[in-house]
Order: structure tokens, then C-alpha cells, then sequence
């Protein structure tokens, strides 16, 4: 996996951290034989694993729709959301070729989509793990907003934007 | 605004928000019309009783390149009914501007002002108060609607300003104007109204 094109502008150690935690899921995704792994945090943001696919980042609501979870939105996003301070939630949903298996522990939620229904209890097991040991920070950074965005650089694009 | 730093984009959000059937998946549709499509994705649609939201819409649009940064704007709206609620809190979060898709039928202002308040207290309690908050008057054009200048003051923010625009989604009027708007007030950190 190219680490470095991922993470292009990280610092070393920050890299290595995320190295790290991208294995620790990696690991996991094929120890349970999955074919969708997913962690998002509660500002919305997800990082995608699906089968051999490098992971993809995006907003929570497209990973569910490009892990073919759309369906199924509405229970997962009511799982995760949660009340306010509670602690791990477990959920798990048996879907017609197997399971998902989701661990939400705010600001966190780890997902997994499987096949084979006798890997349930590793699958809590691995994602108990990932939510103790998981560095997803590193992995969801949410930056600061050191960049801006001039309102005149705005209005240029803007104009540009139309069709005709 | 975010950097997602794997693709240096510029990531803003902006959420269509409001009451069923206010006109937010028109919204949608009309900037999925006015914007060609190399630079925006195809709009999702999840709605599977009529024409209402069910879930959300979901569109992004990618503005160009400046300083080495893609900035794209993914626009969300919510379903309006009161039962998606948790939905609706879920699609707000991380929002860096709001349009409030106000039905301007007389008959709905009550229902409009529910889910304003609503809003507000979701904008509160994540921290969003510095999002700006557009209300768009859609369906102008109806013969029973609230004029703008009824309508302005009604839809109050504590402390702050409420930028409006007159619209007519379904034929498309203000539908560019809010979209630019809503943009402009987000970049200047609603300093503009
Ligand atoms: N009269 C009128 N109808 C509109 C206008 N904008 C949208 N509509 C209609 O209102 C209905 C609901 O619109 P929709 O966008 O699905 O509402 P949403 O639930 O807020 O997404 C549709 O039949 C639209 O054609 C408008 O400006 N005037
Ligand atoms: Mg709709």
C-alpha cells in the first residue's frame, strides 16, 4: 500500500502512527474474512475498506452508500448518533449473505461486514480491539482550518461554475 | 471547511434544510441542471415514497482548483418529515452553511417554524452557531404564499442576522442565488448578510 501517497504531507511520526492503524484494521479486516470495513468518526468522516481496495476517505453517509449499506442507513446512523456520553453500543444485523457487526463508541463507530455467521464473536472480539487499541485519529484527522478561502478567489469560481 | 490532505480537497459542507416537501430536493435538481456535469457528481437520490426525502439527497460539487486545492462542495439535504429526526441530526453535523428551504404557503408556517427551532437547537448543541443559516422562501409563486417581507422576521437566530432570498425552485428562480449565496456567506464567516 502506498502509505506516502495517502499521507503525503504527514510527519514522520504521525505517518508511522497512522501505519500503524491502518494495519491494526487491515489485519482485522482478514482475520475475519470481511468484505467491508469501515470507521468513522462522529464529525462525519469515514475511511472505507473494502476487500483489496485501497482505503477510501469520505463523508459517513457515501461510505454506507459505496459499501452497498444504504439500505440500512437510517438503523446505522440511529445506532451511532446514540445519546450523548453513553458508552459502546454493539449492534449487530444479519443481512441475507451475512452480517454487519458494528461497535459504536462515540466519537467513534468501527464497522464490519461479513459472511461467514460463526465469526460472530470474533468479530466483537476484533472490534473491541480496534476501539481500544485503534489510533483513528490518525486516521480521521480533522485538521484545523489553517487554509481560507478568499471571497474573491470564491466569486472567480463561482462565475466559472454554470453552464452558460 | 476541512482538507482531506489524501486528495487536497477543500471539503464544505452545506446542508438544504427544512419541512417536507419544501422544495429541497428541487433545489438539487435545478443545480444538478445549472452546473455542467464535469464538475459535479450525479445527484443520489434516496427517496422511495414519491417525491419525498427519504434519508437525504447527496450532490458534490467541485469548484475548481486554487492554491493547489480542490475545493468541493458536498450538499445534503435532509428528510423533512418528523420521524427522521435522528436523520436529520446525523446530515446536519459537521454543516459549514445551512439553507433553511422555508415553504412560503401561509397555511405551513407553523410547521416551517417547528423544524427552524429545531434546527437551532441541533446548531447549538454541535456546535455550529457560527454556521451561516440562509432562508430561502421557496414557492413564491404560490397564490396563497407569504410575502418575504412577512416572512423575514419570523425566523429569528439569537444574535444573529438571517440573510434571505425569494425563490421559485420548481421554475428555477434563486436557485444559483442561494447556492452562490450560501458559499460567499460561508467563506466571509457570515460576516456578510
Ligand atoms: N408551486 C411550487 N412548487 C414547488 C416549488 N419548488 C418545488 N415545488 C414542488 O414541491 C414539491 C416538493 O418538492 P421537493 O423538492 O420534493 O421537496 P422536499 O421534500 O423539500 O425535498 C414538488 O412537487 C415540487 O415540484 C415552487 O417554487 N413552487
Ligand atoms: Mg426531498
Amino acid at each position: 500500500m502506498d502509505y506516502k501517497n495517502l499521507f503525503g504531507h504527514a510527519t514522520d511520526n504521525t505517518a508511522s502512527k497512522r501505519e500503524k492503524a491502518l494495519s491494526l484494521i487491515e489485519d482485522a479486516l482478514r482475520d475475519l474474512g470481511a468484505s467491508v470495513m469501515l470507521v468513522a468518526s462522529q464529525n462525519g468522516e469515514a475511511l472505507l475498506f473494502a476487500g483489496d481496495e485501497e482505503p477510501r476517505q469520505m463523508g459517513l453517509l457515501a461510505a454506507l452508500g459505496a459499501a452497498g449499506l444504504s439500505a440500512l442507513q437510517e438503523v446505522i446512523m440511529t445506532a451511532f448518533s446514540g445519546v450523548e456520553g453513553e458508552e459502546e453500543q454493539l449492534m449487530t444485523l444479519e443481512v441475507s449473505d451475512g452480517l454487519i457487526v458494528l461497535l459504536s463508541s462515540p466519537p467513534v463507530m468501527f464497522l464490519a461486514v461479513f459472511r461467514d455467521k460463526s465469526r460472530l464473536g470474533l468479530a466483537r472480539l476484533l472490534l473491541k480491539r480496534l476501539v481500544s487499541k485503534c489510533d483513528w485519529d490518525a486516521l480521521l484527522p480533522n485538521e484545523a482550518d489553517h487554509v481560507s478561502l478568499e471571497e474573491k478567489q470564491l466569486q472567480h469560481l463561482l462565475e466559472g461554475l454554470w453552464e452558460n | 471547511m476541512r482538507i482531506r490532505w489524501a486528495t487536497k480537497d477543500l471539503l464544505i459542507k452545506i446542508v438544504y434544510y427544512g419541512p417536507p416537501l419544501a422544495g429541497k430536493t428541487t433545489n438539487l435538481q435545478k443545480l444538478q441542471e445549472l452546473i455542467p456535469s464535469s464538475r459535479r457528481s450525479d445527484l443520489v437520490s434516496l427517496d422511495t415514497e414519491g417525491d419525498r426525502t427519504l434519508f437525504f439527497d447527496l450532490m458534490e460539487v467541485s469548484l475548481g482548483k486554487i492554491g493547489g486545492l480542490t475545493p468541493r462542495v458536498s450538499v445534503y439535504t435532509v428528510p423533512g418529515q418528523p420521524r427522521y429526526k435522528r436523520v436529520r441530526e446525523v446530515v446536519l453535523r459537521g454543516a459549514d452553511g445551512i439553507v433553511f428551504v422555508a415553504d412560503s404557503a401561509a397555511d405551513r408556517l407553523r410547521e416551517n417554524l417547528a423544524i427552524w427551532y429545531e434546527m437551532l437547537n441541533y446548531m447549538k448543541a454541535m456546535r455550529l452557531c457560527d454556521s451561516p443559516v440562509l432562508l430561502q422562501m421557496n414557492k413564491q409563486d404560490l397564490p396563497n404564499s407569504l410575502r418575504p417581507s412577512q416572512m423575514q422576521g419570523l425566523f429569528k437566530r439569537p444574535g444573529k442576522e438571517v440573510p434571505s432570498i425569494a425563490a421559485e425552485a420548481f421554475q428555477g428562480k434563486g436557485v444559483k442565488e442561494t447556492f452562490s449565496q450560501i458559499l460567499s456567506l460561508v467563506v466571509s464567516g457570515g460576516r456578510k448578510s
